[in-house]
């Protein structure tokens, strides 16, 4: 009992900074209409600029937050005024995307700057335990409600009695009515950024005491939980905003005193799906989700991730380039040759991590494209493709036929019963949902010891060997070069054969317009169940691929990056057009050969060409369809 | 009219949404304490005309002049800055905002005037005395009428020389129609410039000082609000006459 009083008292401090984070969001979300997904970059380095201050420059911590908080609002303006307004009138989506891309620069920057390893925070408050009857509370707790409280309850006064605290819901609520009211909507918006970053770095900073350690991996599940906590309380509203985190921040620290720590994450990220299934328009309520094509299985007026349309209601004509599906068989006779004349196994073992990079760009573009739901979570049917072959060749020695099929099969099992609690989202809250997803595949690869052995991964996965062709053994780099290569095409022309059926044709007509679609009496979730099937067999399939030609299978390969990674090569190459996710996928996943020595800056790159792209050719290389 | 400068002069502008064109090449002047009326079908162009006064559509061609200085490409802001208050389409009052933020929210431009602004607001809560009943209520759950008032009131906060209306009447009842044009009947008695678009016709005219018919983007017919009214061809097409 003292341990379940002491935990939620703890769970309220936590809860509180979840609060502040989710309040970024939702101002931002409020008046800009986005979600922002670099919340939880912001967050990051605020409190990483506090930690500078302290560390190298001694500064006390009150000074060092101070000035954290001020340079992360600045930031949050500068990323209204890079990220986002030149994207005025672009696609709906485009503006998430960019914020993605930002958030991955900043992410991968922060890793250059102040290393990868997680580090103690320099500063903390007094660890002084106090007894309200037997439950325990410590000073730090204390002082991290106090200022979470705070905060909010200074962000609610500004926002209620002054008169730009006013103008900005006036923005939120009717950005059109704002402007002719006089109230200048650009400025209102850049506000909402800059308090976003305020909000983000103060969050950060009391992370970085409770927790008593920064790294710069820490924006994203931060970030997500904050969004968990925001759409718990409805988005858009303070004390929604305040009762989501609260509950999360005890929701999560009963989960780690009576599961375990290490499930502290997993189980927060399955609180948000459960979320998404039972109330997608949280606690409080709140229609402004629907604005977004946010919830309800009805929602869809407006195509949120169709790159084909935009605010602007006209549709630019774009043209699309893509193969025929016997074209893929053509592209794949022609690689086959490669291993005759090239005998570099360094450039054979390139080639085949393009393949599998096609394979998994061509699995995002199906879903994320043709049907409209952008996934950010796809290197967990990556991983867990993967992890099926290696635990079963690995213990138990089965051969290549039995443990791909089982990969293909069981991952495209987790992919439909993970798209289950999106089928009633689209547009961006869809978006986070697969980032949850994603984040709880890791988290299981990394904490389900007993079967994927944890960290350490899985050790010497056996060469393939077909039983089909006469027990045929892949031994060396251009045995396993064929063996991908043939599956790789053979799976991207069935792809192709769904996105040019008419089963492909449904996929688009629920992106762009679901309630269209719904009125027109097709099956919605059937078709999107299905397109999560198949490109969970298809990611399935290249994970399966991965684990024999890389013969080790560990949770770093399927991190949240991975996922950024392949997501950015699907809309690179065109959002829907397979043939310009195996063109990107292929060149994107070959490009750091070309960059020895510069492995660090390679998300920065990604990031950077996502950004670009989405400025000068939002449709992609070859055209969305 | 002639007296003294014109308030609004649009000049031969063309109006793109995207590739289709909405205007195409209207003129249009208000002169000082003029009511102008825009009338026409749907479609026929009256919103983005009152649109682009207010800086919310650019003109690709042609220009328009506030009171002697150009505002083309100026943003709406700007633009309200200069005297102007807006009444929307469809009235967009602020549905989560209770009708006292809403009435402050038309003084925005106005908001360094604190005294004078108690003042006014007693006048609004005296001149519509249902708004004052409601003040603590959330705008959004008012009637249709209602709201119509509280958009009326909210642009009267901003103490305009110049109004910009758009469709008052539209989804009113009779008896809210005839409210609202006593109140813009009591605005024209202070010297209020109004440039007003509407379907309703016939209220517009006996209002208006002067109007124009736009038909398919294009000014069809213009004149004094008295030869229009009896327009064969206006009434015929806009005042149901027989």
């Amino acid at each position: 009992m003292e341990l379940f009083l002491s935990q939620i008292l703890n769970g309220l401090a936590i809860g509180q900074v979840y609060a502040l984070i989710a309040l970024g969001f939702s101002l931002v979300f409020g008046v800009a209409n986005i979600i922002n997904f670099a919340q939880g970059a912001l967050f990051m380095l605020g409190a990483f600029i506090a930690y500078s201050a302290i560390a190298w420059f001694g500064l006390p911590l009150i000074p060092a937050a101070i000035v954290s908080v001020v340079i992360v609002a600045i930031l949050g303006l500068l990323l209204e005024r890079i990220a986002l307004r030149p994207l005025m009138g672009a696609p709906y989506i485009a503006p998430f995307l960019s914020t993605l891309a930002i958030s991955t620069i900043i992410d991968q920057s922060a890793e250059i700057i102040w290393s990868p390893e997680s580090q103690p925070f320099p500063a903390s408050i007094s660890s002084t335990t106090f007894f309200i009857g037997n439950a325990y509370i410590t000073v730090t707790d204390l002082v991290i409600f106090g200022f979470g409280a705070a905060a909010t309850i200074a962000l609610t006064l500004f926002v209620s009695y002054t008169w730009t605290g006013r103008a900005l819901r006036a923005t939120a609520q009717d950005p059109a009515a704002a402007a002719q009211l006089g109230i200048r909507t650009d400025v209102m918006r850049q506000i909402a950024f800059g308090l976003a970053g305020a909000l983000g770095a103060l969050s950060g900073i009391l992370v970085a005491l409770y927790f008593q350690s920064v790294f710069p991996q820490m924006g994203i599940p931060f970030g997500l939980k904050g969004f968990a906590a925001a759409l718990l309380g409805g988005l858009a509203r303070i004390p929604g905003a305040v009762v989501g985190g609260l509950l999360l921040g005890i929701g999560e620290t009963l989960a780690s005193a009576y599961v375990g720590d290490s499930y502290r994450d997993a189980i927060a990220f399955s609180l948000l799906l459960l979320m998404l299934l039972v109330r997608p328009n949280g606690l409080l309520g709140g229609g402004k989700l629907n604005a977004l094509g946010g919830s309800g299985a009805a929602a869809g007026a407006m195509p949120t991730t169709s790159l084909l349309a935009s605010a602007s209601s006209q549709l630019s004509a774009t043209r699309a380039y893509y193969l025929p599906a016997w074209g893929f068989l053509v592209v794949g006779a022609a690689f086959a040759l490669v291993p005759l004349l090239v005998s570099s196994t360094y450039v054979l073992q390139a080639l085949i991590y393009g393949f599998i990079f096609a394979l998994l760009a061509v699995s995002v573009s199906l879903v994320s494209g043709a049907a409209g739901i952008l996934s950010i979570g796809h290197a967990a049917f990556f991983g867990v493709g993967a992890y099926a072959v290696a635990v079963l060749a690995r213990p138990y020695g089965l051969s290549a036929d039995v443990t791909l099929l089982a990969a293909v099969v069981l991952t495209a099992l987790v992919a439909l019963i993970a798209a289950i609690p999106l089928l009633k989202l689209s547009g961006h809250t869809a978006a986070l949902g697969t980032l949850a997803i994603g984040q709880i595949g890791f988290l299981v690869f990394l904490n389900w010891v007993s079967v994927t052995r944890g960290p350490m991964g899985i050790l010497n996965i056996p060469h393939p060997v077909l039983e089909v062709l006469g027990g045929l053994r892949f031994a060396t780099t251009g045995q396993k070069y064929w063996l991908v290569l043939g599956l790789v095409v053979i799976a991207v022309v069935i792809a192709e054969r769904y996105v040019s059926s008419p089963i492909g044709r449904t996929w688009r007509a629920i992106r762009e317009d679901r309630l269209a679609a719904q009125a027109s009496g097709l099956p919605v979730r059937r078709y999107i169940l299905l397109a999560f099937a198949i490109s969970g067999a298809l990611a399935g399939l290249a994970g399966g691929l991965f684990a024999y030609v890389q013969q080790v299978v560990s949770p770093e390969s399927f991190t949240v990056e991975t996922s950024i990674l392949i997501l950015t090569m699907a809309v690179l190459g065109g959002l829907g057009n397979l043939s310009g996710a195996v063109l990107t996928g292929f060149a994107l996943a070959i490009l750091p050969e070309f960059l020895r020595g510069f492995e660090e800056w390679r998300m920065i790159i990604y990031g950077l060409l996502l950004l670009v792209a989405l400025r000068v050719r939002p449709q992609g290389l070859l055209g969305a369809r | 009219m002639a007296e003294t400068q014109p308030r609004i002069v649009i000049d031969a502008i063309d109006v793109h949404y995207g590739a289709v064109q909405a205007l195409f090449g209207v003129s249009l002047t208000v002169g000082a304490r003029e009511v102008v009326a825009v009338l026409g079908g749907n479609a026929s162009g009256k919103s983005t005309t009152i649109k682009s006064v207010l800086g919310l559509v650019r003109p690709t061609k042609g220009t328009i002049t506030l009171d002697g200085a150009p505002v083309n490409g100026q943003r709406p802001d700007a633009i309200i800055a200069r005297g102007v208050a807006s009444v929307p389409e469809g009235r967009r009052v602020f549905p989560e905002m209770s009708v006292y933020e809403n009435l402050l929210l038309g003084a925005y431009p106005r908001r360094r005037e604190a005294r004078e602004l108690a003042g006014d607001l007693e006048r609004v809560y005296d001149a519509f005395p249902r708004l004052k009943e409601r003040r603590a209520q959330l705008a959004g759950t008012m009637s249709g009428g209602e709201q119509q008032m509280l958009a009326l009131a909210r642009a009267w906060l901003r103490k305009p020389t110049l109004v910009c209306i758009d469709e008052p009447s539209m989804g009113l009842s009779p008896r809210f129609v005839d409210q609202v044009y006593e109140v813009l009947q009591s605005w024209k008695a202070q010297g209020i410039t109004i440039l007003l678009v509407e379907q309703n016709a016939r209220m517009a005219l006996e209002l208006a000082d002067r109007a124009y018919v736009l038909q398919h983007g294009r000014v069809a017919v213009s004149g004094t609000a008295r030869d229009l009214a009896s327009d064969p061809q206006v009434r015929k097409a806009y005042l149901g006459a027989a």
